[in-house]
């Protein structure tokens, strides 16, 4: 069986990132096989951006991603911006992995409960 | 007097016309309620009805959807959105017997679906978030969609669809988000529908 693979991601890593290049820094580390756990709950508009990129991406081969996360639905994104702009920290956490990874994955609001394992050609 | 008030302007600068967007995973059945509003106000479907997921794969318009109920109108343009999902692969459109370039097709379109449903979630003034109430509705797919409505104020109604199904579990959706008005639906057979017609002028208009 191929070997799994998870980054535990600080929330410190991207704070000085603009969304574009968070998503990019995400997409790389998913798209090289691994599962990330990020200490933090992308923005409502970081989670979009995900998905349109991830769809710019898909092929054959690497056929999107599960993704999951704790933490209330943010509105005021300006808020949370300028909580990581002043180097602080939002709550929440989001696993990200390949579809193709993760055979299963739910969220009932406190927890994530996620199967992996490799459903056919490794990503 | 207000109704007064909204008619008189109405009359002389035109009813404002909403853009309304149908929003959910595949197969939640957007299609099904935007082919029963189209057939209730304009006497026409809009799209096509299939069991295989991915079925919409570019926005669906209806412009102009003249809504009466009790005595109230509202001028709308319906899009039916495609499915919005975090993955996307032809392999699962075999199982139905699509053809394996077809399936690869069908699968690159609906990435491409997905992509402008996204981009339609800054353009539109008001949504139904369709949700198949048989599933857990707690699913990222359905928080992305409600977290960058409500970051941008936009009215939002949960519609909880396939109550005729069993297994449906409308108190499930209550529960999972209990910010948004709910309205339970069978979009298939129509049930309730006039309730949630109701409640998109409520929040609407």
């Amino acid at each position: 069986m191929p070997d799994l693979r998870i980054e535990f991601v600080s929330a410190s890593v991207l704070k000085d990132f603009e969304s574009a290049k968070r998503i990019d820094y995400l997409l790389k580390v998913i798209k090289r096989g691994s599962l990330i756990v990020l200490e933090e709950k992308l923005a409502p508009d970081e989670e979009r951006l995900l998905i349109e990129e991830t769809m710019n991406l898909v092929n054959d081969k690497f056929t999107g991603i599960e993704i999951s996360s704790l933490g209330a639905i943010e509105a005021n994104q300006w808020k949370e911006r300028l909580i990581k702009l002043l180097g602080g920290k939002t709550s929440g956490l989001t696993v990200i992995g390949p579809a193709r990874m993760i055979k299963e994955i739910k969220n009932d609001r406190s927890k994530i409960n996620l199967l992996a394992g490799f459903t056919g050609d490794k990503p | 007097m207000l109704d007064w008030l909204q008619g008189l302007m109405e009359r002389f600068f035109g009813a404002k016309c909403v853009s309304l967007g149908l929003y959910g995973a595949p197969n939640a059945g957007k299609t099904t309620l935007a082919n029963k509003i189209s057939i209730d106000f304009v006497g026409e479907p809009m799209g096509k009805v299939s069991e295989v997921p991915h079925e919409t794969r570019a926005v669906q318009k209806k412009e102009k959807v003249s809504m009466k109920v009790n005595g109230r109108k509202l001028s709308m343009n319906l899009l039916d959105m495609p499915g919005i999902a975090t993955k996307v692969d032809y392999r699962d459109f075999l199982k139905y017997g699509i053809e394996k370039e077809d399936a690869r097709t069908r699968a690159k379109e609906a990435t491409r679906g997905i992509i402008e449903a996204i981009k339609w979630l800054e353009n539109v003034d008001a949504a139904l978030i369709v949700m198949d109430s048989t599933e857990d509705p707690y699913t990222q797919v359905n928080i992305t969609i409600l977290g960058n409505l409500e970051a941008r104020n936009i009215p939002v109604i949960l519609v909880a669809n396939k109550t005729d199904l069993p297994g449906s579990n409308v108190k499930r959706i209550r529960e999972a988000f209990p910010q948004y008005p709910v309205v339970h639906i069978s979009a298939k057979n129509g049930h309730n529908v006039d309730e949630l017609y109701k409640t998109i002028f409520d929040r609407v208009n």
